[in-house]
Order: structure tokens, then sequence, then C-alpha cells
């Protein structure tokens, strides 16, 4: 029998951890809290090992009896042709300057989700496998043998890692511990190990070039109705032109934007941009997706699924390319393509905007910008017209997406639109920027089975939008990510009623006078405009 | 002692109150992340234990004064938003309302023992405690509630996605959902 416990003794007894060492400490797959694994078919297309029916909580994962040997002949293999990665396994002296910088470690609690502890999961098998001192003093130097409990530990925790890099700001060995998720994650890969948030859109896009697997047809009927909408609510039709050859520019959207709201309103805004200020551009529907799963996969495929942007653009012969407002797409376009799928090919010039003829000396190795740094090349030269006016109604604040912002330093750019379109205000200095906080849900990790661990991870950037909501009033979240755009809706919901999601185009769109346009009475979601309603009394 | 003066003894005790109810609460978390969390003073660095110290301080000043619903609600309203999404049980989400009770008998101890203040009196502002407990129990349940609605919001935009692109029958496996319900049922069973 056990006594009945009073509710000090509840918060006493069950709420303590288990007082051992974190490397004791069992890891629970507790629902709500991991992703789906990833389906035998997925791995199949894109020919990854391992391929077979199983499930994150099944006790057998039905790994290859050699499996331990593929991990760590995996990681010799990858320290010898990373640099990165074995100065990462080595220098870092666990100051602890990352420790309280992760959100998921903000919102949990749980020690594991120090950026430092996730990274040691990995560094205790170096260190026991590849160092004297960890062969001989284990326990000592924190090394440990690599195990069934080591490796499910590992898949809990490097899927809980949005390879954010809000950590890796902190660090003063420059540590990049997103880059030791995306390794381990590839080690994990070596086995059939992932998600199948991840796998599925990694195969779709893959096969499709997009991560929900539309096929041509499919994109070209989303642009229509896009279109159609668009028509609607201004009265211009846009002439939309797919695949065509000889245009000057092509242009790579997040296929999120596509096909979901509030996405949808943000391309919306961007193609009447487009059409108002006379661009020569194409879309592809072969190309149809900028984001890239691969980056939470593995080196090899993240450099498979972009290839398709340059092949693309030789193909169509264009002169430079944009790309939409995505997340991720942009670390894998400013840090790896590059060195990765570069030098881009020969049609392809240094972007030069047909509008401003501003050089975009920036993106001279990769010859892509970002929609909002044409944008707000435009706005800077005084080329659109605007009626902020429009907008009115709604209260701003901008959320920096992590890619974005950290890997490509894109901070002003969005926030000259703003200040042009809406009236808005900044959240609090320490959860902007540089150091601008997850939506949580990155990285693959937007599933709707991991709710729960999502909630957690986005509390310290909705605790911030609380601050300007009450402050302020804000109603609205602008960001230039598709992801976002797919998380931060839910993210408001249980933080933040009331504070809905946006991109910055769609508040732009919303404002932009178009040359023949009707007058206006509805903003891009048909939602009636609050200044016709005022003109109206 | 008059009526309401166990209101006054909660405002005379305020810090000793609060800070206690805060470490009870605090020193829950793991023993690595306690000194991360006690930090409190910066919002937005630390947002779990600044929302759960200012929560607990407004819900002082509430007992202490007005006592208005609304307000104890909204505060009660931020700490288990946060337990809800957190790896505890619900009845150790709620616990920490009901572990306020024996801190106040501990913070007036003097007075007790002086006789400025009955055991009756004390029994008597206790039923805020258990009231508030009830709200705790309203807002876990309604949390978890919303968390389960957004999960089916996304299953049903995504399927609606792929409705609209005629990819249904082939990439919406449910397979891995009813899994899920499985595994909670099975768990269930093993309990």
């Amino acid at each position: 029998m056990t006594k009945l416990a009073k509710p000090a003794d509840l918060l006493k007894i069950n709420y303590k951890p288990p007082m051992t060492s974190w490397m004791d400490t069992p890891t629970v797959y507790k629902p709500g809290t991991y992703s789906y694994a990833c389906k035998p078919e997925s791995l199949k297309i894109v020919d990854m090992p391992n391929p077979r029916t199983w499930q994150t909580t099944d006790e057998d994962w039905q790994l290859p009896e050699n499996w331990k040997e593929i991990v760590l002949d995996g990681l010799r293999d990858r320290l010898q042709r990373f640099r990165s990665l074995k100065l990462f396994m080595d220098v870092c002296v666990r100051c602890g300057a990352c420790a309280d910088k992760c959100h998921f470690f903000l919102g949990s609690g749980d020690p594991k989700n120090m950026p430092v502890l996730r990274a040691e999961l990995l560094r205790s098998v170096y260190r026991k496998e590849y160092t004297l001192a960890g062969k001989y003093m284990a326990k000592m130097v924190g090394a440990r043998e690599l195990t069934l409990p080591v490796l499910k530990e590992w898949f809990y925790y490097f899927f809980q890692c949005t390879e954010c890099r809000r950590c890796s700001v902190f660090c003063p060995y420059g540590i990049d511990t997103a880059e030791i998720t995306m390794l381990a994650r590839e080690l994990l890969g070596l086995l059939g190990l992932s998600i199948d948030w991840i796998m599925g859109p990694v195969s779709a896009c893959y096969m499709k070039g997009n991560h929900l697997g539309i096929q041509p047809h499919g994109i070209v009927d989303s642009f229509d109705m896009i279109n159609d909408d668009i028509e609607d609510i201004t009265g211009v039709r846009l002439d939309l032109s797919y695949n065509r050859k000889g245009a000057e520019i092509l242009y790579v959207p997040p296929s999120g934007d596509v096909f979901a709201t509030p996405g949808t309103y943000s391309l919306m805004g961007q193609l009447m941009l487009f059409h108002e200020m006379g661009l020569d551009y194409t879309l592809s529907t072969y190309n149809s997706e900028g984001g890239n799963f691969g980056l939470f996969t593995s080196n090899e495929m993240m450099k498979r699924l972009n290839a398709k942007i340059y092949a693309e653009a030789k193909r169509l012969g264009v002169k430079f390319i944009i790309g939409g407002e995505c997340g991720h797409m942009w670390r894998v376009i400013n840090q790896y393509m590059d060195t990765m799928n570069g030098p881009a090919p020969d049609n392809l010039e240094v972007p030069v905007s047909p509008v401003t003829g501003t050089v975009f000396h920036n993106a001279a190795g990769t010859k892509m910008i970002h929609v909002c740094e044409f944008t707000a090349d435009l706005l800077k030269h005084n080329k659109v017209k605007l009626d902020p006016s429009r907008n009115k109604g709604v209260i701003a604040t901008y959320h920096d997406s992590c890619n974005p912002a950290r890997a490509m330093g894109l901070l002003d750019e969005p926030r000259y639109i703003l200040d042009h379109c809406v009236e808005w205000y900044e959240m609090p200095e320490e959860t902007i920027r540089e150091n601008t906080f997850c939506c949580g849900s990155g990285a693959g990790l937007g599933n709707d089975e991991n709710m729960e661990m999502r909630m957690r991870g986005g509390f310290p950037r909705a605790n911030a939008v609380k601050y300007v909501k009450e402050k302020h009033g804000v109603n609205m979240l602008a960001c230039v990510c598709a992801i976002d755009r797919a998380a931060l809706p839910a993210l408001m919901k249980y933080w933040n009623p009331g504070v809905e999601v946006c991109g910055v185009h769609e508040l732009l769109g919303n404002a932009l006078v178009m040359t023949g346009e009707k007058k206006r009475e509805e903003n891009l979601r048909f939602e009636p405009l609050q200044n016709v309603e005022e003109d109206d009394e | 002692m008059k009526q309401g003066s166990v209101a006054a003894l909660v405002k005379k005790h305020h810090k000793k109150l609060l800070e206690d109810w805060f470490e009870l609460l605090i020193k829950s978390y793991p023993e690595q992340s306690v000194q991360y969390f006690e930090k409190h003073q910066n919002t937005f660095t630390n947002p779990v234990g600044s929302n759960i110290y200012l929560s607990m301080d407004k819900i002082l000043n509430e007992l202490a004064g007005e006592c208005d619903a609304d307000k104890i609600y909204s505060e009660l309203e931020m700490i288990l938003r946060i337990r809800a999404v957190q790896d505890v049980k619900p009845s150790q989400a709620v616990s920490f309302i009901l572990a306020f009770k024996p801190l106040l008998a501990q913070a007036f101890e003097q007075e007790i023992a002086k006789g400025e203040l009955t055991k009756e009196e004390l029994d008597d502002f206790c039923g805020y405690i258990d009231t508030m407990a009830l709200l705790g129990f309203d807002i876990y349940v309604e949390s978890r509630e919303l968390i389960y609605q957004l999960r089916i919001k996304q299953i049903k935009e995504t399927n609606d996605i792929l409705q609209k692109a005629n990819l249904l029958n082939e990439s919406v496996d449910t397979s891995t959902f009813m899994r899920c319900s499985n595994y909670i049922d099975n768990q269930k069973e093993g309990e």
C-alpha cells in the first residue's frame, strides 16, 4: 500500500528527477514529444539503407546486426572528412554559455536539451572510441560505449533540435551545434533511422520537386487558384508563366506558400509585386520547392535536392534567381550551395534589379537573391506605390526566422518592408535579430504528433510576442519562413490567442497599389478592409 | 482577529510566501536546470522561471486584496499552460496550488502562536486555495484539449491540401496516427 500523499509531497517526491548522472538517466518516449518513424518507401526512393516498417516506440528497431560498426565507421569517416566535426568534438570546454540558450531547454527544463549536453551525447561516444583517455578512464572523462539505449537517446534528442543555431551565437569557440545535430542525424540515417516528417518530404522532393509531391499540373492548378483570388480582390489578372525558357529571372518559392494558408497570401503579395514591376520572370513546375529537408538528413541528400535549382536555371537560361520567403532554404543557399553545387551555370549572372539597376554583389557567388532584398531595394528607390492604410487594424511584430537571420544576416530588409506597409513593433532585443528564438518546429519537427514538444520549444518566442501584444496590442506576427507560417499559428493559439501569422509580403500585397486595379474592399484573406469601412461611414 | 485579516497577513508576509512558493515549484525541475530557472529577473531569457514568479506574485496580490476571480484565473492559466506541456503528470502539474496551504500556516506561525489568528480563520481562507486548485484543474484540462485540437486541425488541413491535389490515397497514412492511439491505450492497460 502506498499512503496517499499531500500536495507538497507530490511536488517533492514525484517531481524530483532521479538523482542519477545524465548518462544513467533513461530516455522515455512520451507521446507528444517525439516524431513518428519514416516509412520504408521514403527510404527506398532515395536509396537509404534498411527500409522496413517500424515505429519510434517499438522495442525492436530492426537494425542490421552490425549496426554499431556501421555507426562507428560512419563517425570515423566523417571525422576524417569534416575538420569542423573533429574540432567540435574536441574544443568544447563545457563553459555552459550555450546551456540556457536553447528554446527547448528553456521551455522544458530537460538538461539534455542544453546544447552542450545534446552534443555530449555524441561526444561521449567519440571519446570512448577515439581518445586514449576515453578508452581507459571512460567515466572520469565522460566517455561511454555506444549501446542501443544510447542510440535511442540520440534519436530522441537529435530529433528534438531544430538546428536553429541560437546556441552557436553564444559559443565562445564558435561550435555550431546545429552541425553536430546534422551529423548525428546523418549517422542515424546510416541505419535507416529518421522521421516520417523529414523522409516523406525528402522523397517527394526528390521525385516531384516539392515536399508534398504535387505534380506539375497540380502546381499550375494551385497558381491558377491564387491568380483567381488575386483577380477577385484586385481586379487585375496576372500573366503567370511556367517553365518559360529565356525568362530573365527564375522565381523559387517554398512550396508551402503555394498550397497552404497563410503562406499563400504572402505568395500573392510577391506575385502581385512582380506583376506591377513588369518583371520578366518564370515559375518552374519541376523546381517547385526552395525548401530542402535534405539539410535535416545528410550532406549528400541536401546536395542532391539542391541541385535542381541550378539545373532548372540552366535549362531555362535565366540570368538570376529570386528565392521566396523560406527559412532553412536560405541556410542551404547562402552557406552551402556555391561550394556544394557551384559554380553556378554560365548563363547566370550577378543579380541586377531590372527595375532599379542595383547590383546584388552579396549574391555574386550564388546568383540568387532573397525576395526581401529585391523588394527592399525597390522601396529604397521609391519604385512601389503603397497605401498602408489598407493594413489599418493590423498591428504587427516581426519574428526573425532563424535561418534567414543567423545563416544569411537578413535582418533589416524585412523590417524595411514593414516600415513602409504597416504599424509594427519590435519584440525585446534578447529575442530578435541574431538572438531570435525559434518557432520550435523547424528541422522537420513541425508534425502534429510532436505538438507538445513544439509548444514547449516555442514558448520563449511566444512569450516575447505576449509582451508586445500586451504592450502595443500586437495582433499579427510577421515572418519570412514557410515553416514559421505553418507552425506559428498553432503556437499562437496555445500561448497568445488572437495573434495571427503572416508573411511580410502579405502586408506589402495588401498595401500595394496596382495599375488598373479596382477599389480594394478586401485584404488578401478576403476580409473587409477597415479603411474602407470607415470611408463608407 | 477580524474577518479579512488573513488577507492582511498575506500582504505582510508577501515576500516570504512568494519566495517559498516559487522555490517549491522551481526546485521540482531537474537539479541541473534549477540554477537557470530560479533566476527570474529576465522574462525573455528565462520565460518559465520569470512567468511563474510574476504570476505567483500577482496571485498573492489578489489574495491579499480583491481576490478577483478573473485575474487569478489568468495568472493560473499562465503557469498551467507551461506545466501542461512539460514532462509532469496532471496531479503534479496542479499540485503547486494545494501545496501553498502549508506554506501559509508556516508563514503565519507566529501570529497563530500569539493567538492573533485562529485555525478556523486560516481554514476559512484556505477555501480560496481549494477553489484555485479546481480552477487549475479546469485550465490544465483545457490546455491539453487545446493541444489535441491543434493536432487534429493540422491533420485536417494537410488532408485538405492533399485532397485538392488529388494525392490523398497515396500520401495520407493514418496507420501511424492509429498507432499512437494504440500506444496510449496500451499504456493505460499496462498501468
